[in-house]
């Protein structure tokens, strides 16, 4: 027994132990509000955020010189390395309209292709977290970076980086987004400001669906179709989204008039850029008559006949 | 608590219960596991083979621009909806120009499995935590004077749908072991019942025989073979018991006798002599002197009793010492030579060796006494007792022989029992108690040594004794012949 017991508890400190050292690396949430300096990983070409202290007392000055010291040499560990190429020195940097353009020397020109991306994500990346920064521009000896086919990089925002796949840093994309609800009396539609997180592998409609079906977030908002229904698929196609609910949809109404069910879902959805209608199916039919009133075979259209007043922003996750 | 855990019933009970349960679990996780694995394969195949037919077709012209038309953009989203996941397509600048959700149009990539598909390395992963489907692939040029991968194609998909219909599969598994382990508890608890009532049964039995009915029979109560056994086991040993309790018995009886025997000639005797008028004065002498050997014969059964109930405790109380076995006998015979010789007996001493042996010397005195003592006893007249010593190396061997009047066979195997005497009227004269030999041979045994006797009617009696050299106390001393 006494064995046993000893050979648990080293078991799990060795996991723990494990859990601690493997730090922050990719599929790590970020927190929220925490500084992360974008180092580069050792042993993949990738970016590596490492949490950093900032004195945000500091003047602006300072605190970008001090980000960019950690960046050039302060990558002690193991698992990272400076995303600084050795051949590069920066030689000055201005703050305009939000813009921060960093000026490098020439090598910067003849970084090879990825370590150039690369190191333009972790300055992307890192520098736009400063509150006064919102884009990021590279000038390489005072003249705007043009890449190889001859485009113009530009100014780029954080978000502007990308690891597509769905563990890397980028895996969560954050939205705003007007979702339709209705009141204890289902007599209209009110909106509700959410915002939605949710990951990449899947498309904002999907999402903006799911969190109908779950629900707002007030309590003074009522759902209008029932929390169990199942999204079965949901896509776009050439402005048309296409939405396919089970039969849960059909056989529980929670609203008296079927136009409060389907216009909560066809003015939530056609709030997303480039879908301009919405056509509805259960279980992959469209040939329905929601409640035994509402046709839902041809198109929908974003219909503002049902908008009562709009009711107080609040925050929703994928 | 630990009774319960103790409990036959109860073991059986859970043992049926985890044989019944355990592989169904088993094979709840092996199924959904194969299961989830197999889909996901076949499916990580399809979309392996479609993006490769896309990645051809893609690849047709140098810049990917090109052979982004519309249609084929169209195309793409059409595949991405069918498997329901995403296609991204990122140039050489590590741009993506398509994207079927259209979101991240534009933005730049970084991404260690894009820049290693540029250098024209695949990359596929199923996440199992996440459960999403990833699968990257170079497009390649092959126009020209070498390949050139031009961009590079990104399709990843969740797997919910794989997740829902595994999710009936564990429903349903689920419902079927709640069931069986309710249905085997059931089935378990019964038939532990049944397998446990005929050793109930059995414990009903032995349980009158606790209460004192000891004639019970109980050699006939048939249960399982290993009970059986047990129980036919007790049976003798309640046998012998019963046995025993009556020898006991038996025991008492014959003491009473023998000591009433002395006491009833004390009786006769004084009686006589109290009922008659002017008893002359040898008359007194010799009736008192008859008296005098009648005390002292009980006086020695009682002694022999004494010796007898002393030696049936004695395992705790033997002294054992290095003892020279050839001094001892050398003793023993020089205190008996006078009787010998009144009855001119020649005592011959054979010894054939030096023999020193842990033995208790007192008791071993008073056993090979014993022996010569009777050897001498029962012989004839100017007979002959010869008395021999040898040993080996584990035992030492004492034998004493006589020429006398021997020892009927029928007598033989009775002659160490207590009390028992062939010639009844014989050792009256000569004194006896009839306890000499059963005391000599409780001795020996004592001793861990065996004792025989062989003897021919008118020709004479020999007596063997065999004792370990060496007292072994630990294992009982119990040596194979």
């Amino acid at each position: 027994m006494k064995h046993r017991k000893r050979l648990t508890s080293i078991l799990s400190l060795l996991l723990l132990a494990a859990v601690l050292l493997s730090g922050c690396g990719r599929g790590d949430a970020l927190k929220e509000g925490a500084f992360y300096i974008y180092f580069k990983n050792s042993t993949k070409r990738e970016l590596f955020p490492v949490e950093a202290v900032i004195d945000e007392q500091a003047s602006f000055d300072s605190r970008i010189a001090s980000v960019w010291k950690h960046m050039v040499s302060g990558a002690d560990h193991a698992e990272y390395t400076s995303p600084v190429p050795a051949t590069v020195s920066l030689k000055n940097y201005t703050l305009q309209n939000n813009n921060l353009n960093l000026n490098f020397d020439q090598p910067y020109l003849s970084l090879s292709s990825p370590n150039e991306v690369l190191f333009r994500a972790s300055l992307v990346k890192t520098f736009t977290q400063f509150p006064e920064i919102q884009t990021v521009e590279i000038s390489v000896e005072n003249q705007p970076l043009v890449l190889s086919n001859g485009s113009v990089v530009g100014p780029m925002k954080g978000s502007d980086c990308i690891d597509v796949l769905a563990t890397g840093l980028n895996a969560y994309s954050e939205t705003v987004m007007d979702l339709y609800f209705t009141n204890e009396t289902a007599d209209g539609l009110i909106s509700e400001s959410v915002r939605i997180r949710y990951n990449n592998t899947i498309p904002l409609e999907q999402a903006v669906v799911r969190n109908l079906i779950n629900g707002p977030e007030s309590a003074d908002l009522y759902p209008t179709i029932p929390n169990d229904t199942k999204l079965i698929s949901v896509s776009t196609k050439n402005g048309t989204c296409y939405v396919n609910l089970n039969e849960v949809f059909l056989n529980r109404a929670m609203v008296s008039r079927p136009e409060i069910a389907v216009y909560s879902l066809v003015n939530s959805l056609t709030e997303i850029v480039g879908i301009n209608a919405v056509s509805i199916s259960v279980n992959g039919s469209s040939n329905v008559m929601f409640m035994d009133q509402f046709d839902l075979s041809a198109p929908l259209y974003r219909n503002t006949n049902f908008d009562l007043i709009q009711a107080e922003p609040s925050e929703s996750a994928e | 608590m630990k009774k319960l855990f103790n409990s036959l019933r109860f073991r059986f009970t859970v043992c049926f219960l985890l044989i019944g349960i355990l592989p169904v679990i088993l094979l709840h996780v092996i199924v959904v596991n194969t299961y989830e694995s197999s889909l996901i394969n076949k499916r990580m195949i399809e979309i392996r083979q479609r993006c490769n037919m896309i990645s051809a077709s893609l690849g047709e012209n140098q810049s990917i621009q090109k052979s982004l038309t519309k249609e084929m953009a169209d195309v793409l989203n059409w595949y991405s909806d069918a498997y329901g996941g995403r296609l991204l397509v990122v140039d050489n600048q590590y741009k993506v120009v398509h994207d079927s959700f259209l979101a991240d149009l534009g933005k730049t990539v970084v991404s260690d499995a894009v820049f290693s598909a540029f250098l024209g390395k695949e990359y596929q992963s199923f996440q199992s935590e996440t459960k999403f489907l990833e699968y990257v692939i170079p497009v390649t040029y092959n126009g020209g004077t070498e390949k050139t991968v031009t961009s590079v194609l990104v399709f990843s998909s969740t797997t919910d749908w794989i997740q829902e219909s595994l999710s009936r599969v564990k429903q349903a598994m689920s419902l079927i072991e709640v069931i069986l382990f309710i249905v085997m508890s059931v089935v378990a608890i019964y038939i532990s019942y049944l397998i446990t009532r005929p050793v109930k049964a059995v414990a009903y039995e032995v349980e009158k025989l606790r209460a004192g009915h000891l004639d019970h029979d109980i050699s006939n109560i048939r249960s399982y073979k290993e009970i059986d056994d047990i129980m036919e086991a007790t049976s003798q040993v309640i046998d012998n018991y019963r046995m025993m309790e009556e020898s006991q018995e038996q025991f008492v009886s014959n003491v009473s006798h023998e000591l009433r025997t002395p006491m009833t000639s004390i009786r006769v005797l004084s009686d006589s002599l109290i009922g008659q008028k002017n008893v002359p004065e040898e008359m007194y002498q010799e009736f008192l002197s008859d008296i005098s050997v009648e005390i002292d014969r009980e006086s020695r059964i009682i002694e022999d009793l004494l010796s007898m109930s002393r030696l049936a405790h004695a395992e705790d109380s033997m002294n054992v010492s290095t003892v020279s076995i050839n001094d001892m006998v050398l003793n023993i015979l020089k205190t008996l030579k006078p009787i010998a010789e009144k009855r001119d007996i020649e005592l011959v001493y054979e010894s054939f060796r030096a023999v020193s042996a842990d033995v208790d010397e007192i008791k071993l005195n008073q056993a090979f006494s014993n022996l010569i003592e009777n050897a001498i006893k029962y012989d004839r007249d100017s007979g002959m007792v010869k008395v021999s010593l040898d040993a080996d190396h584990e035992y030492f061997y004492f034998r004493v022989s006589d020429n006398g009047v021997g020892i009927p066979e029928e007598a033989l195997p009775h002659i160490f029992d207590r009390f028992y005497r062939v010639d009844k009227a014989r050792s009256r004269e000569t004194g006896g108690t009839g306890l000499g030999l059963s005391i000599t041979k409780q001795i020996i045994l004592l001793h861990f040594g065996v004792i025989k006797a062989e003897s021919k009617v008118d020709e004479g009696t020999t007596f063997t004794v065999r004792i370990p050299l060496k007292h072994v106390e630990e294992t009982g001393g119990r040596k194979k012949s």
